[in-house]
Parts: structure tokens; C-alpha cells; sequence
């Protein structure tokens, strides 16, 4: 925490060479939780850029209540909010909408999937068919190691919205990966 | 709250206590659970499994060195738009006059950080191309592959008359505009998606 307390105060002195160490700790953490989110290389790696911005222009204010990596978190999501919003690209419908109850149906099953039961991303493969909502609950927990009260000031969220997403978001999972892997059957 | 009740808010706790982050108390809760409960003890292996094929498959490779270049190349771009506005406040009769230099400030750092332009190449590098050259054109969004050389991306982009509209951005991104002669309008994106330097292309809006 010192060392990132002291490169924090680099980037508000304007450092630039603060700002690239503190980009080349943390931009994997952005970068792929964007990706996550988004589903997406090139919007995940736009929403990192604004993320750096964000830390480059408000360091100072950052106020020490959470961790540098909850508060990184929770820019990256409000920035990937942001760009599932103004994207007119996007054509998923469970993408545009930020619904938190939502439980979207994964439409997974061996006919529709493009992947076979050999092939190692069975897992992505699943989670992409989850509502991004969802999505974000699981790669915090199993991925990032977030607990639920960081999860929900990542994602500015009750923590009981947390548990409710994540009941949703597992029992969507194991069905779909049921349908594919064996072992999860 | 019934004992069925509690043991339903313990369940719902596996996943942390799955990647060691429940408190001391709700740890204990949960441990005590799953000595009374089969069906939490089989909830626990499979989301034990979970999250390890979760860690093992969702590795994303870091950014590299392209996304900081272009963080680099969006803060000076800022620095310099925020001098061009107190100058333009300061000297009002200065305006056309510093408003040309900061285009060309702002295009000569595009040209050094992408790599300095060849003879053959003017029309890749530099600023953003003008919205008359962008009319009739249609954009894409490339993510370049990792292990493609920039020179290798130039040819591509030379050999379909392309201009560089913005990027390169965190893993390589760079978004461009061809406008191709007729007859290879419809193959332009197949081209890029099936050329070894790229890794994914796609068309985008032009908005």
C-alpha cells in the first residue's frame, strides 16, 4: 500500500513516470476485467485507457476508504457501463440492459455451441452466455478473489444483490457446462 | 430466522468461502455447515472446481507496451489541448496561429510513436484524416496480433489504400478507414481477418 500510496502522489505531482509504473502494476487488472465485462478486445482495451486517464486526471481523489484495487474496479465498470451505453454497435440485448435482477437464459446447448466438449474454452464459452451482470460476480469471486463486500462497492451494489446474482449466475453456469463437459454433468 | 433459513444464507456463502475471504465468524458458520450438510460439502467440490478452471482458463494476456504508448500519446494530447485553451484565453488574436501548431505538435507525436513514416507512407501516420477524406469510406477495428511486426501491419494497410483514423490502442488496437475500389469492397474484410498480422477484425459505424 506504501508503494502505491507513494506512486499515487507521483501521478498527482504529474509524474509521468509514476503513472507508467502504476499502469504497467494494475493495467492487466483493468484490462481484463473490461474484457470480462465487455466481451470485447478492442471496447475492453478503449475502457482501460480511460481508466489510466481517470487515475492520471483524479488521483487525488482517492481517499483510502477501499483498496487500490476496488477503486480501480469500480472505475472500469462504471466506464464499461458507460461504453455498453453509447455503444450502438452491440447487438445482445442482455449487454444493454443493466438490469441487476436480470436472469438471463443462457441459450446454450451442444447444437447451438460452437465449441466441443475437447475443447478448453468451455468455461469462457459459458460465461460469455451470462448476462454481463453475472458475468462480472463470477470473475470477481473465482478469478479476481474479490469478496462479496468488495464486489458490492466495486460494483455499487447491496451486498445481498451480490449473493442473488451470484446464486443466479452459477446455476446458469453448471447448467450450460453440465450440457457440454462431462464432468460437470 | 428458522435453522432451514440459515443454513440457505450459509449456502450462499460457499463461493467466498471458496476463495478465502469470508470473515473469521461466517468461516466458522460455514465450516459448521458443511459438516452437518452432504449437499454443501458436494456445492462446495463443485464450485471448488469452478473456480480453479475459472483461474486456469480466463488468463488474459497483460497489455503491453502499445497500451502504454497510447496512454502516453492521450495525456500529452490533453497537455497540449489544455495549453492551446489558456493561450487562446490569455491572446485571443493568436488563435488560427496556435490552433495550426498544436495540429502539427499533436501529429508529429502520432508519427514518433507509431514509428517515423517512410516516403511511401503519409497517408498512415498523423492525425486523424478529415471528415471530407472519410466521406464514402468505411471503418474497421483491427486488433493486431501479438506477434505481428508494425511494418507488417503498414504493408496491409498501404496494400488496401488505408488511412489510420485512431490507435494504436491497448493490445494493438488501431481503427482505420478504406475506401476500396468497388469491385474489392466486399472482400476488404476478409482480407483483414484472414491476414497473419491480424487477429480480429471488425467493420464499425462511421459516426
Amino acid at each position: 500500500m506504501d508503494e502505491d500510496k507513494a506512486l499515487l502522489d507521483a501521478i498527482i505531482a504529474r509524474q509521468e513516470s509514476a503513472l507508467e509504473s502504476f499502469y504497467r502494476k494494475y493495467s492487466g487488472l483493468v484490462y481484463s476485467f473490461a474484457l470480462r465485462t465487455l466481451k470485447n478486445p478492442v471496447d475492453a482495451s478503449e475502457v482501460m485507457n480511460e481508466v489510466m486517464l481517470e487515475v492520471w486526471n483524479r488521483a487525488s481523489s482517492f481517499a483510502y476508504k477501499s483498496s487500490i484495487k476496488t477503486w480501480l474496479l469500480s472505475i472500469t465498470h462504471h466506464k464499461a457501463v458507460d461504453m455498453v451505453r453509447r455503444n450502438v454497435r452491440h447487438d445482445h440485448e442482455d449487454e444493454t440492459e443493466i438490469d441487476p435482477e436480470s436472469a438471463d437464459q443462457l441459450s446454450c446447448s451442444i447444437e447451438q455451441g460452437e465449441i466441443s466438449s475437447e475443447n478448453s474454452g468451455h468455461i469462457r464459452y459459458c460465461m460469455d452466455g451470462l448476462g454481463m451482470a453475472q458475468r462480472q460476480v463470477i470473475y470477481l469471486t473465482f478469478f479476481e478473489g474479490c469478496s462479496y463486500p468488495e464486489i458490492a462497492a466495486t460494483l455499487d451494489i447491496p451486498e445481498g444483490t451480490v449473493k442473488t446474482r451470484m446464486m443466479h449466475a452459477k446455476k446458469l453456469l453448471l447448467a450450460c457446462l453440465g450440457r457440454l463437459i462431462p464432468k460437470w454433468d | 430466522m428458522t435453522d432451514s433459513n440459515n443454513d440457505v444464507n450459509l449456502m450462499a456463502l460457499l463461493p467466498w468461502y471458496v476463495n478465502g475471504t469470508l470473515s473469521d465468524d461466517e468461516r466458522l458458520a460455514v465450516e459448521a455447515l458443511l459438516q452437518r450438510s452432504a449437499e454443501a460439502r458436494a456445492t462446495l467440490e463443485v464450485l471448488q472446481t469452478l473456480q480453479a478452471d475459472i483461474k486456469a482458463e480466463l488468463q488474459e494476456p497483460a497489455p503491453g507496451e502499445l497500451g502504454w504508448k497510447r496512454l502516453q500519446k492521450s495525456i500529452r494530447g490533453q497537455s497540449n489541448q489544455t495549453q492551446l485553451s489558456k493561450t487562446q484565453r490569455d491572446r485571443p488574436i493568436l488563435n488560427r496561429f496556435l490552433a495550426a501548431a498544436a495540429v502539427l505538435i499533436i501529429a508529429l507525436q502520432a508519427g514518433l510513436l507509431l514509428k517515423p513514416p517512410t516516403d511511401t507512407t503519409p497517408q498512415l501516420l498523423g492525425t486523424k484524416p478529415g471528415i471530407e477524406q472519410l466521406e464514402g469510406a468505411q471503418l474497421y477495428r483491427l486488433v493486431i496480433a501479438p506477434d505481428a511486426t508494425w511494418s507488417e501491419v503498414e504493408a496491409l494497410l498501404l496494400g488496401l489504400n488505408a488511412q489510420l483514423v485512431e490507435g494504436p490502442s491497448a493490445m494493438g488496437v488501431v481503427t482505420i478507414a478504406v475506401k476500396p475500389p468497388e469491385a474489392q469492397a466486399a472482400t476488404v474484410l476478409e482480407q483483414l481477418n484472414e491476414h497473419p498480422a491480424i487477429e480480429h477484425a471488425q467493420a464499425v459505424l462511421n459516426e
